[in-house]
């Protein structure tokens, strides 16, 4: 791989990241809030960033994957097939019940919008919306696995996405990782002000990606199944 | 009429003399929507898995650009700006598409938790 494409690779890595971070800042929103009002900011901004979100990063992941792939750094071998699959099924379904835990209709904005909307259409006040990570801690499943289920999810989908490891995907999934670890270091300081102890609790007792206890727990019985054989 | 009378009122004769006051009941409505989110979250998540392993079996399915050209980051750009109608259609989208049926998916468990049976005192 060119060392034009792995700059150009981590630059976009790096204004991927920053326009995330910048966009859900509070100085952000607060400048959103005098020129739209607060309303918007309460009701329709989580909805206008799910949405750019939809165009930036497929523009975003179109440049990326197609800069030069690089040597292949390892094939996955056919006896590693039916781990590769579990692991891509696992990432995808975290994902997917990841969204649900934390109430996908308010994590793209689609509840708060109609919430607004309606009531404003009816003429009643405006119900505040429980939205998750903002005034609703969620720790049920999958978050009583790992603190940070979809992020699971997204770096075991990258890595299953091929079974052919070439510099440029190893590269992509180090900046997934790099990504990946900035975004939740920022996340649980947010979560730490809002939620205190009740969060620092559910650190204490959960890790952050690797659900090391419950495979530990699910291995545990066969391993002592089979000291109790041997 | 005292609340222990008006949940007895919708509950059939036969449940609301057999089961304990405490107990929750399952609403119709409740059934419904667990039979329709799990028919959703089968067809929409679980099939197309079985669907790929059918077709694949455990081989990884290649779902990354691998190229053996070295574009210049130009090169991306024009060859983006002329797919840019492709690219930028929502419904061409697999992110959107993704978001698109999950979101009607947790409509669904919204309404499951909405009907869910509940602890009367």
């Amino acid at each position: 791989m060119s060392a034009t494409s792995i700059v150009l690779t981590i630059a976009l890595w790096t204004l991927f990241g920053a326009q995330h971070s910048v966009l859900a800042q509070g100085f952000v929103k607060r400048f959103a809030g005098q020129v739209f009002g607060q309303a918007f900011v309460d009701y329709g901004y989580r909805f206008v960033y799910f949405a750019s979100q939809c165009f930036v990063y497929p523009v975003f992941w179109y440049i990326v994957s197609h800069f030069e792939s690089g040597s292949t750094v390892w094939t996955a071998p056919a006896m590693l097939y039916p781990v590769h699959f579990v692991l891509k099924v696992t990432g995808h379904l975290l994902i997917v019940m990841t969204f649900l835990a934390a109430d996908i209709n308010t994590f793209v904005g689609i509840k708060q919008l109609w919430v607004y909307l309606t009531s404003r259409l009816r003429h009643k006040p405006v119900d505040r919306v429980a939205v998750f990570g903002h005034n609703n801690l969620v720790v049920g499943f999958p978050f009583t696995l790992v603190r940070h289920p979809m992020y699971l999810g997204i770096i075991l989908s990258l890595l299953t996405a091929t079974g052919i490891y070439t510099e440029k995907i190893v590269l992509n999934l180090a900046c997934l990782l790099l990504y990946v670890e900035v975004g939740s270091y920022y996340e649980e300081k947010q979560l730490v002000r809002l939620f205190d102890d009740a969060y620092r609790r559910y650190q204490a007792t959960t890790p952050k990606y690797l659900p090391v206890s419950w495979l530990q727990r699910l291995w545990r019985p066969a391993f002592s199944r089979g000291s109790e054989v041997g | 009429m005292p609340p222990e009378r008006q949940a007895s009122a919708h509950e059939p004769a036969g449940t609301a003399t057999s089961a304990p006051a405490s107990e929750p009941v399952a609403s119709g409505k409740y059934v419904a929507y667990v039979l329709v989110f799990g028919v959703i979250f089968f067809v929409l998540y679980i099939l197309p898995e079985i669907l790929i392993f059918k077709q694949s079996g455990f081989a990884p399915v290649e779902h990354l650009v691998q190229s053996g050209a070295d574009p210049t980051l130009g090169a991306i750009l024009s060859d983006l700006w002329r797919d840019r109608a492709q690219l930028l259609n929502p419904l061409n989208n697999p992110l959107v598409r993704f978001f698109l049926v999950t979101i009607v998916a947790g409509v669904v468990l919204d309404q499951v938790k909405k009907h869910a049976p509940r602890d009367t005192p």
